[in-house]
Formats: C-alpha cells, sequence, structure tokens
C-alpha cells in the first residue's frame, strides 16, 4: 500500500462512490420488487374492492365501471320482458276489478236501475201465490171447525219458490236490521243540542 | 141567416176544438215532462240505495199479487 496522499484520496472517494451506488441499487430494486407486487394484486382487483377514494383518485365515476352495455338480442329479450311483466300485472289488476264486479250484485242493480226494479217487482208479484197458499187455509177457519193442514205446493216450481222465498225473506231482514242500525248510529250521533246539530235546545238564548 | 148561424156554430166549434187540442198537447207535454223527471229521480234512488229499492219494489210486487189473487 502507498502513502501517497492523492492515492490515498482517490481511493476513499471510491469506497464512498461504491458505498452509495450499492445503497442507491438495493433501494432501486426494494422499489422494483414492491411495484411488482401492487402490480400483481391489481390483477384480482374488481370494481366492488374500489372505494371511493380509488375513484377520486382517478377521477373515474361509477357510470365510467359499469357493466358493458348490453348487445341487441340481449336489449330485445329485456324489452320482451318488461312487456311480459306490465302486460301480466296490469291483466291481473284488470282481472280482479271484473271478477269484484262479477259478484257485485249492486253493481247490475246500478248499471240497469229500472229494469232491477221491475225484476223486483215481478218477482214478488210472482211469490205472491205460493205465500197466500201457506197462510189462507189458517186465516179462513171458521169457528169449531177442525184445523186442515195446508195443502203443500209440489212439484219444482213450488219448491223452487219456497227457497227463493226464505232467501229473499233472509236478506231483506239482515239488510232491513243493518238500515235500522245504520239509521240509529247516526240519529244518535246527531242529537239535538250536541254541537253540530242544527237543531236548537228550546231553552237556548242568543 | 141560417147558413151564417151555421158558420158561426162552426167556427166556435172549430176554434174549441182547437184551444182544446193545444190543452191537451200542453197537458201531454206536462206530463211527458213529469214523467221524465220521476223516473230520473226514481233511477237516482235506485243508484243511491240499490238494496233499499229492490226490497220495496219485491214488497210492492208481493202486497200487489197478494191483493189480486184474493179477488
Amino acid at each position: 500500500m502507498s502513502d501517497d496522499p492523492k492515492e490515498l484520496e482517490q481511493r476513499l472517494k471510491r469506497d464512498e462512490f461504491t458505498d452509495k451506488f450499492n445503497t442507491d441499487a438495493a433501494f432501486i430494486a426494494n422499489q422494483a420488487d414492491n411495484d411488482v407486487a401492487n402490480l400483481d394484486k391489481l390483477e384480482n382487483v374488481t370494481v366492488d374492492d374500489l372505494t371511493v377514494d380509488d375513484l377520486a383518485v382517478d377521477n373515474l365515476t361509477v357510470e365510467d365501471l359499469a357493466v358493458e352495455e348490453p348487445t341487441k338480442e340481449e336489449a330485445e329479450i329485456i324489452d320482451e320482458m318488461d312487456a311480459v311483466r306490465e302486460k301480466l300485472g296490469g291483466g291481473i289488476d284488470r282481472l280482479g276489478d271484473e271478477m269484484r264486479n262479477v259478484f257485485d250484485w249492486q253493481s247490475y242493480v246500478r248499471s240497469a236501475p229500472l229494469t232491477s226494479v221491475g225484476i223486483a217487482l215481478a218477482a214478488g208479484f210472482l211469490i205472491a201465490p205460493a205465500i197466500r197458499s201457506r197462510a189462507l187455509p189458517e186465516m179462513a177457519l171458521p169457528p169449531g171447525s177442525v184445523p186442515v193442514a195446508p195443502p203443500r205446493s209440489s212439484g219444482i216450481f213450488g219448491s223452487i219458490t219456497s227457497i227463493a222465498f226464505s232467501t229473499l225473506s233472509k236478506m231483506a231482514s239482515s239488510y232491513l236490521f243493518d238500515v235500522i242500525l245504520s239509521n240509529s248510529q247516526s240519529g244518535s250521533s246527531a242529537m239535538p243540542g250536541s254541537g253540530d246539530s242544527p237543531v236548537r235546545p228550546p231553552d237556548a238564548v242568543d | 141567416m141560417n147558413n151564417r148561424i151555421g158558420e158561426d156554430v162552426y167556427k166556435n166549434a172549430a176554434s174549441a176544438v182547437e184551444s182544446l187540442e193545444e190543452k191537451a198537447s200542453e197537458i201531454s207535454a206536462g206530463l211527458q215532462r213529469e214523467a221524465t223527471k220521476w223516473l230520473s229521480q226514481l233511477e237516482r234512488k235506485v243508484i243511491e240505495n240499490p238494496g233499499l229499492a229492490l226490497g220495496i219494489a219485491a214488497g210492492a210486487g208481493l202486497m200487489l199479487g197478494m191483493l189480486l189473487k184474493r179477488r
């Protein structure tokens, strides 16, 4: 080894450069390893893995990441399915309304009021003989005579008439009961002096 | 003279018949108006209370049938 100061200085500079080079090389290699690892991660990333921050970094919107537009065939199928869904929905609603109307006897009466009244009048008129045939023998009994069993109306007409009469009488009685009940309720709510009644009590003073 | 009296009687009778016809047409028009009004009111009542209207009609028919069959 020489003790020349110039040579010594050169050797020091070379060692210093070598150390610095090695440090930089190690840093670059480390960075390269990190970049490779990040690239591996990015390959497995999906849209769901991205956060709002990721979008903000790249100035992306959700629309940019949307699924590809459907092809023409796919769009046609989607349109057909939508049309079928709409048609089915409207049809079911309409069917429900129609079924409700079919079983709603009041709608028939409202559609033809005078005809319905005429039919009811005729039905009452036709039922009258059946009632009279039951009621008359008991009513026309002379005093002291032996009661005779009322003649039963025979045949299909008689049975249909009796069924119709019993059904009608049940319907009429239930309807009358409802009407009387509703009238009594509305009447009790509008009693004189109850506040909103137009009738004033006799002792009211202005 | 007789002819003049006959003409007068004829004219008077014709005018009386005309006035009677007018009155009759007025009365019939009035009756028709009233009937139409009454029917429309009946329709409205039936639409408002169908059950009650049918019950009353059936009852009226029943009474009518019983009264007519009694004779």
